[in-house]
């Protein structure tokens, strides 16, 4: 099956867990990948992991230089590519207690969850840029359960929902959809670094929510839900949220 | 960092002020010395020095005058 054939797709985060997942799954279906991280070595690793290798294209790109976003879509220009969609997959959590929340760490995790997405939509959705298509951010079950020590993360994600749902109405005039899937309990090695950083505190911090009914799956599981909104199976939906969380938390 | 900005952050953690807190204070003595703590004290490392200690990391330390001289 190709489900994405010929269909070009940026994927931020490309160097690691669920973005290096999610652009192997795509590479899979036949789509073509504009693969973004910060780590060169990294991003070329998950080039070579790709069906296909030499169709796709990686570029070493710190999603915080804001400035430089116009030169990072002007070179996929001058690739002739046009777009068909994005997943935005770059991010980080950080476990902030009230007391330890600054502005700089708030900002940190806004910038990159939130106005990095809403940035890529914004030159994503340049007239000439793209063919329509679907673009899928990816949020946290954090947005909407609420976690001990998650608050600056779990707000840089219902912001990130929110802007999708909103960004929705203009966008489908011009035949662009958005969705972002709503991630759960998910097993990579940043979550891996995570939990292991704060043994001995609480187990409490990781996994708060043990109610869920199909038990932590690693990260190409959940690029099944990016896979099924990138394509046109999804093609009614739009401005929604797909949860991918193992069921009732 | 110096001494007073890592007794603030160490203060800051346990909620007390730092006249309260000397160096040859035990940390598990503190009333307020928890997970919650913790996490305070890797979130201030992280920021201030750009180092990502573990819980079990700050959870070594026996004293506030040895959390101090970690924070170098």
């Amino acid at each position: 099956m190709e489900l994405l054939k010929d269909k070009a797709i940026i994927v931020t985060g490309a160097s690691s867990g669920l973005g290096r997942s999610t652009a192997i799954a795509i590479s899979k279906e036949g789509g073509r990948l504009i693969l973004i991280g910060r780590d060169e070595t990294r991003l070329s690793e998950t080039k070579n992991m790709l069906e296909y290798s030499d169709n796709h294209i990686a570029i070493p790109f710190d999603l915080l230089e804001f400035e430089k976003y116009d030169q990072l879509f002007q070179r996929i220009k001058e690739e002739n590519i046009i777009l068909n969609g994005m997943v935005h997959c770059a991010g980080f959590t950080r476990i902030l207690p009230i007391r330890a929340l600054t502005t700089q760490n708030m900002n940190e995790l806004l910038a990159i969850h939130y106005i990095s997405f809403v940035n890529l939509v914004k030159f994503y959705s340049k007239k000439g840029m793209n063919a329509g298509g679907s673009i899928v951010g990816i949020s946290a079950i954090n947005a909407h359960i609420p976690q001990k020590c998650m608050t600056a993360y779990a707000s840089a994600k219902a912001a990130m929902e929110t802007a999708c749902r909103t960004m929705s109405i203009e966008l489908i005039e011009k035949n662009i959809r958005i969705n972002s899937v709503v991630v759960g309990s998910m097993s990579t090695e940043m979550s891996k670094d995570v939990a292991s950083s704060i043994e001995g505190v609480s187990s409490s911090y990781v996994n708060p929510v043990s109610r869920q009914l199909i038990p932590t799956v690693t990260a190409d599981v959940i690029s099944g839900s990016i896979m099924f909104l990138l394509s046109d199976l999804s093609s009614y939906m739009t401005g929604r949220e797909l949860y991918a969380d193992g069921g009732l938390l | 960092m110096n001494e007073k900005e890592k007794l603030e952050i160490i203060a800051e953690s346990v909620e007390m002020e730092t006249e309260e807190l000397s160096k040859e204070m035990v940390l598990e003595d503190l009333e307020n010395w928890d997970s919650v703590a913790v996490l305070t004290i890797i979130a201030a490392i992280s920021d201030r020095l750009g180092r990502y200690p573990s819980a079990q990391d700050i959870l070594a330390f026996r004293t506030v005058g040895d959390l101090m001289n970690y924070m170098d």
